[in-house]
């Protein structure tokens, strides 16, 4: 039988691993890491470069490397965030078709699941060099909080790296898999992933093999990046106080400050203070410029307070939608490298009153559990599926399938139950603006709603149906998804016609809509197709 | 295997019932807590996730189970926000529940407005009642209404009330020809008693005695296509083995 590789398509670092019975292998890249940054860069002298070779082009072309696509994929270049998030980037990305953002180096323009593509790709060579054998299917994490769009887009990413997706999985609910997997295990946790572009957090009810996700929220521009940016900033204006020369404009020097606050962060992490001093700051005056630099833990838990206070806040919300007191929740699970920074790990233990779960690797634990996926949907991980039992490389910090390294009581495996949900709620427009939901934020997925709607007009023969995302009763206050038109009705007085909407939202958390007019029979069915942007989208903006 | 059939069984059984009151759906009782209906739920899913027969089920199959279990989780989570909002008992139908009896500013039927005007080829939509026991609608009860919506502001214009909803009087239409076909409008009350014997028989996996129950069941209805296609299932499974 074929295996499935688990992949964990991370903003800043990627990682994939296998499901066997035996155990988790973690695929390596060619230096044996099992971290691979999620980083492509094209150099001048051609090709395409992945992984850990292609940070090396960092300050060589800051231009030609791009990083952070996750960023950046399947979303609207015309969001506010978006632009935002553009302005943390060195690299040029420009508006393409259906207002998707696209990535120029040099002559090429390349849109963002390509980008990603290379990722996959890179991850799958790794895998079928370390495998002896050709992989073709995966299971893709992605954020909680990931739209219609992104997940279209993250999907679109496999595709195009000759992946068969077989199903994307959120990564909070990839993590909790990884921490109940073969335990047998009854109780209620939350998950707390903070990672390099990303924060989200669910709390899950695990129930033997039932993994119910209860509620899930999440902020999708928060993440380590941005507290290396913050601690640039001062970094920047450091350098314009001490060597009387402002780096803003200038993208190799930033990207020089960027990496010498990542590595700020990294040290304060382990260490109560941080001094030295960032050499090769070549500046274009021609001055050598060495930039001393001094900061204590205190002073960067003020610098970044802001920021954990926001991740305290969504968790305090998901806590609530899922009406779970935090005395009740039986362990918080740390994941994302955001979590080793100590205020995280302080914060989270007054709030709930005990200390979080450490004891799993925060950059593994969302592959693990996709691989685990990966195993039960391709049933390699049963036994008796006829895959070679191979030295498994296990993780030193905890691996749920060698529980104290014994082995896993095969015959007893069970096919985990993942009962994922639909992330944000979705509805259609109606008469004045308002809206009209079909399906609950929090709601189990795969699940599938009608309803029946009415005109509001006498005579009229055409209806349109705005569908959004969202909390918000008003339309314009919403996420728009795209319209579905049903034309030629026979216009009968307002009311007498009715039109019925059914919204489905797939395992994958995609939405299928589907309308129809029972009388004429008339049906259209649109899956909001998107490449970078919802096609939809572009031609909801064209019709006003 | 039986689970195969047996999911095949359950997911025409509950295609069927995609407009009936959620808790048939999850065959739990009416009045039955959050935490029985999630514990039904948890047994439904360990039955008939779809990822648990992507292995095993043709297309087809897979996308009918799949639809099954998406209309269960829709009445899970309809019975969940009762639940937690407090409100105890009955959930109401979602399918053929009559529009709350004092209907919110934004769904009463009014054209126009200064959205209009802007865009005037736009087609004002507006939510109908529940008539799906005929177009099958699956409309949301009253008391499940999320709370965003019962915070509507009373002082808002009101634009007609439910008199003026002509969706509300087709409540009451009774189930037309596109009704979808169920046990128990599939056969009479005797041949479904037999029926679900042979039901509880292929949970424990006795498929001889399903078929002799499915027998037992064509004998007192003869007329009954559906209960002569899970017999031809049974049996080919039976041969199968």
């Amino acid at each position: 039988m074929a295996v499935a590789l688990g992949i964990d398509l991370g903003t800043t670092n990627s990682c994939a691993a296998i499901a066997t019975p035996t155990g988790v292998e973690f695929i390596l890249g060619p230096r044996g890491e099992r971290v691979h940054p999620s980083v492509v860069a094209y150099p001048a002298a051609g090709g395409t470069i992945v992984g850990s070779d292609a940070k090396k082009y960092r300050l060589t072309e800051p231009t030609a490397v791009i990083h952070s696509a996750k960023r950046f994929i399947g979303q609207n270049i015309r969001a506010p965030l978006v632009q935002l998030a553009m302005t943390g980037v060195r690299y040029k990305i420009v508006e393409g078709p259906n207002q998707q953002p696209l990535v120029v180096v040099r002559d090429r323009r390349m849109t963002m699941p390509e980008i990603s593509s290379n990722v996959l790709k890179h991850l799958k060579s790794c895998a079928e060099r370390q495998l002896g054998q050709v992989v073709k299917d995966a299971v893709i994490t992605v954020p909680a909080n990931f739209t219609d769009g992104q997940r279209q887009a993250t999907k679109e990413a496999g595709r195009i790296a000759g992946l068969e997706v077989m199903r994307l999985i959120n990564e909070p609910t990839a993590a909790a898999l990884s921490y109940g997997f073969g335990r047998n295990i009854n109780q209620t946790i939350l998950v707390f992933d903070f990672g390099g572009g990303t924060f989200d957090v669910s709390v899950l009810k695990l129930v033997g093999e039932v993994y119910e996700v209860l509620a899930s929220d999440g902020d999708f521009f928060l993440g380590g990046d941005d507290l290396d940016r913050a601690l640039a900033e001062v970094l920047a204006a450091e350098c314009n106080r001490v060597l009387r020369f402002d780096p803003r404009p200038h993208a190799t020097l930033m990207m020089k400050l960027l990496m010498g606050a990542e590595a700020i962060k990294c040290h304060l992490s382990e260490n109560d203070a941080a001094e030295g001093e960032i050499d090769g700051l070549d500046l274009p005056n021609g001055q050598a410029g060495k930039l001393p630099f001094e900061m204590t833990r205190k002073q960067f838990e003020e610098l970044v307070a802001g920021y954990v206070q926001r991740t305290l806040d969504v968790t305090r919300q998901v806590l609530n939608q899922a009406r779970v007191d935090p005395k009740d929740i039986s362990d918080v699970l740390c994941v994302g490298g955001s979590t080793r920074i100590p205020i995280v790990r302080t914060r989270l233990a007054e709030m709930f009153k005990r200390e979080p779960n450490i004891k799993i690797n925060p950059d593994e634990v969302v592959a693990q559990g996709a691989a685990i996926q990966a195993g039960s949907l391709s049933g390699t991980i049963l036994k008796g599926s006829g895959m070679a039992a191979r030295d498994a490389v296990s993780t030193p910090a905890h691996s749920p399938l060698l529980h104290g390294n014994a082995p896993l009581p095969v015959g007893e495996l069970k096919r985990p139950v993942l009962l994922d949900v639909n992330p944000a709620s979705l509805a259609i427009q109606t008469a004045g603006g308002f809206v009209e939901r079909l399906l609950d934020k929090n709601a189990p997925i795969p699940i599938e709603r009608s309803r029946v709607f009415t005109t509001a007009r006498d005579q009229q023969t055409r209806v349109e149906i705005d569908c959004c995302r969202g909390e918000n009763r008003r339309y314009s206050e919403n996420e728009p998804l795209g319209t579905l038109v049903l034309e030629n009705l026979n216009g009968k007085s307002r009311g007498d016609l009715k039109i019925e909407v059914t919204f489905r939202v797939d395992s994958d958390g995609i939405l299928h809509v589907r309308a129809n007019d029972p009388d004429s029979g008339a049906e259209q069915e649109a899956h909001l197709e998107v490449l970078g942007a919802p096609v939809e989208k572009a031609s909801v903006e064209g019709a006003k | 295997m039986s689970s195969r059939i047996e999911v095949l069984l359950w997911a025409q059984r509950a295609v069927s019932r995609k407009h009936a009151p959620p808790h048939e759906l999850l065959e739990i009782k009416e009045d039955a807590t959050l935490e029985q209906a999630q514990e039904a739920f948890h047994k439904l899913a360990k039955m008939a996730h779809p990822d648990l027969h992507r292995t095993t089920l043709d297309a087809a199959e897979l996308e009918s189970v799949t639809t099954a279990y998406a209309y269960s989780a829709a009445a899970y989570q309809a019975i969940r926000v009762a639940r937690l909002r407090g409100v105890t008992g009955k959930v109401a139908p979602t399918s053929s529940a009559p529009p709350p009896p004092t209907a919110p500013p934004e769904r009463a039927p009014v054209p126009g407005g200064g959205d209009r005007a802007k865009r005037p080829s736009e087609m004002v939509r507006l939510p109908g009642g529940g008539i799906s026991a005929r177009a099958g609608g699956a409309t949301r009860p009253a008391s499940t209404k999320p709370a965003a919506h019962a915070a509507v502001p009373t002082g808002a214009p009101a634009r007609g009330g439910p008199a003026a909803n002509p969706a509300g009087g087709d409540a009451t239409v009774t189930p037309g020809e596109g009704t979808p076909i169920s046990p128990s409008s599939a056969m009479n009350g005797k041949a479904l008693v037999y029926y679900r014997k042979a039901e509880s028989a292929l949970r424990q996996g006795d498929l001889r005695m399903a078929v002799l129950n499915l027998k037992m069941a064509i004998a007192s209805d003869p007329g009954s296509s559906f209960l002569r296609q899970a017999l031809a299932e049974v049996e080919s499974e039976l041969k199968a083995k």
